[in-house]
């Protein structure tokens, strides 16, 4: 399916700031120059405390936002719009509530007129999922876990070069949680896809990725990046993982500094 | 809630009870044959035909509904207000017929009403095909320009900023009012009719349309962008489903205009249709012909509007709870 020469899915991010229009003037620095370089078909994941803008950073890679400063480049290429090339899983599943789920995962198809050559990626995608039998339910038939299922292989149907999950998992109980970790490395792999993965398990970014980008709180900078070694399949709590995590979450500790220490005793 | 209390009650007695509808017309007949007439009945006994027609229709249905319990079920359910329709026909017959305690000829009695059926039918035909037509026409062109205005108004901020005032303040003046004006700008009353009901569709559909459009949530548009969405994908499949409760609400209110427009129209201007055919009637106090075109009426719209619901029901079958009819 992957024709691996022309495959790539470098991203490059360079000194890239961003700054809203706060509430009442006072301007928002989301992103503080931010530089990362990602390897074709790397697993990179990115915790970080709540409103660091790690959201937005995922935007502005699917194109979606423009950094006030700085670029970012996939494979040389500047970005600018939207491209499925990016696939972006947002927080919230967002499926097209009047389209039944065969038709939402066909959407990406449909939208670049090739639904009919593919048809048959549609199915295996559900399949992969978990959720055949479905497919002529309609999004306010699913719970909240099928509904982001949806949302991965909506994605997933349009082959991406780089796939950006933006806590896609947080609405799953534990077991499919784990499941669908499983099946997201075995895709990884499969078609040799760039990773940047958002999430606030650490557990889940040991478990998951080469490379751990921990951000400091608003505005986002990166505080620390740390590498994980060890070769997939991993185990969920061996000695490597529980030492690799607690040195995570020291340092997410450490991103916390700016309020009084005091406070927590 | 209806089959619950079917099944808590006895299958004897309602089989009895569900008689009783039909023993109502029976009565009914018999109130209209026997009882001494203050005018002479018609000679095509139409209000008989009427009664007894509905008696056998009934037991036909009872009779039907022993082997199809759906039928059965809708049937007990509307058997009481079919008994309240058959009390009110015996009341009417008797206060006008009977006891003459209504003037005439403005309160005709049932006979008469139900024989235009007989003795005008082909001038009530063809002033329903008329009537049919000139709203077809109508609320297709309005309802057309009405969506493909609402979609521009609502996509695009450019046509909004020329066409939104317009539409605010050309669109809440009643078609009606344009009446005299459309009558002599048009070469004919047909065309000007069209215009006028073409006019009171399209300010609520464009209005729908717009705010249905520009409401819809920005993730939507993003993910579609993100899946490799162009403009027209945007607008087609996108915006257009997402709006289409809103849009929905403005074609019914497109016909209720509609309805209305119509029916001043032909009274005012065309020489034909139903709405010419009640004016026409009342000139010569034919009071009971008024009556039989405003069943007509009341059939052929809500019709049209039972139909809309249909298509909304099949297009929108992913929404939960919109306006029932
Ligand atoms: N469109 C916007 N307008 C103004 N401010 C914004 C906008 N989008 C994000 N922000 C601000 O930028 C900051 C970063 O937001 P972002 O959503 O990227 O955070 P996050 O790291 O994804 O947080 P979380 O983990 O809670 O999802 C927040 O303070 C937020 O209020
Ligand atoms: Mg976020």
């Amino acid at each position: 399916m992957v024709s691996g020469s022309e495959r790539k899915g470098a991203i490059s991010i360079e000194h890239v700031r961003r700054v809203f229009d706060g509430e009442n003037g006072n301007p928002v620095v989301a992103l503080q120059d931010f530089s990362l370089n990602v390897e074709p078909g790397a697993f990179v994941s990115l915790v970080g405390p709540s409103g660091c803008g790690k959201s937005t950073l995922l935007r502005m890679i699917a194109g979606l936002d423009d950094p006030t400063a700085g670029v970012i480049r996939l494979d040389g290429k500047k970005v600018t719009d939207p491209d499925p090339e990016r696939g972006l899983v947002f927080q919230q599943p967002t499926l097209f509530p009047w389209l039944n789920v065969h038709d939402n995962v066909a959407a990406g198809l449909v939208a670049r007129k090739v639904y009919k050559e593919r048809k048959s990626d549609v199915d295996a995608f559900i399949r992969l999922v978990g959720l055949s039998g479905f497919e002529r339910s309609y999004p306010h038939h699913l719970s909240g876990g099928m509904a982001q299922r949806v949302s991965l292989a909506r994605v997933l149907v349009n082959h991406p070069k780089v796939l950006l999950l933006d806590e896609p998992l947080g609405a799953l109980d534990a077991f499919t949680r784990m499941q669908m970790q499983d099946e997201i490395l075995r895709i990884w792999k499969e078609e040799k896809i760039t990773v940047i993965l958002v999430t606030h398990d650490v557990d889940e970014a040991v478990y998951m990725s080469d490379t751990i980008v921990i951000l400091s709180p608003r505005p986002g900078r990166i505080q620390e990046i740390i590498q994980v070694p060890q070769k997939h399949p991993r185990a969920r709590n061996d000695e490597d993982f529980l030492h690799l995590r607690t040195r995570i979450l020291e340092s997410l500790h450490f991103a916390k500094a700016p309020e009084p220490l005091e406070y927590y005793i | 809630m209806a089959t619950d209390v079917t099944k808590s009650r006895g299958t004897r007695s309602n089989r009895l009870t569900s008689l009783i509808p039909a023993a109502l017309f029976l009565a009914g007949l018999a109130i209209h044959r026997l009882l001494p007439n203050q005018e002479p009945l018609s000679k095509a006994p139409a209000f008989t035909f009427v009664l007894a027609g509905a008696a056998v229709l009934l037991l036909v249905i009872i009779f039907l509904s022993l082997p199809l319990k759906k039928l059965g079920q809708a049937y007990s359910y509307r058997a009481r207000f079919i008994s309240a329709v058959a009390v009110f026909l015996i009341l009417w017959d008797l206060v006008t017929q009977k006891f003459a305690l209504l003037p005439l000829p403005y309160f005709p009695g049932p006979d008469k009403v139900f024989l235009v059926f007989v003795s005008d039918w082909k001038m009530l035909l063809k002033s329903t095909l008329y009537s049919a037509r000139l709203l077809l026409l109508g609320y297709a062109i309005g309802g057309g320009l009405g969506l493909v205005s609402g979609i521009f108004m609502g996509w695009s901020k450019r046509v909004n900023y020329w066409l939104g005032p317009i539409l605010k303040i050309i669109g809440p003046i009643p078609a009606t009012a344009w009446i005299p004006i459309a009558l002599v700008a048009f070469p004919t009353s047909f065309t000007a009719s069209i215009f006028l009901i073409a006019l009171a569709v399209w300010f609520p559909v464009a209005v729908m349309t717009s705010s249905g459009i520009s409401n819809v949530q920005n993730a939507y548009f993003e993910v579609a962008r993100t899946l490799g969405g162009g403009p027209r994908y945007l607008v087609l499949r996108v915006a257009v489903p997402a709006a289409a409760p809103s849009i929905f609400i403005g074609l019914f209110m497109g016909l209720g205009t509609s309805f209305l427009t119509l029916i001043a129209a032909e009274m005012l201007g065309v020489k034909a249709g139903l709405g010419w055919y009640i004016n026409w009637a009342q000139g010569w106090a034919e009071f009971y012909k008024v009556y039989a075109c405003l069943i007509v009426l009341a059939l052929l719209f809500s019709g049209i509007i039972k139909l809309l619901f249909i298509v909304k029901d099949q297009l929108l079958s992913w929404q939960k709870g919109l306006i029932k009819w």
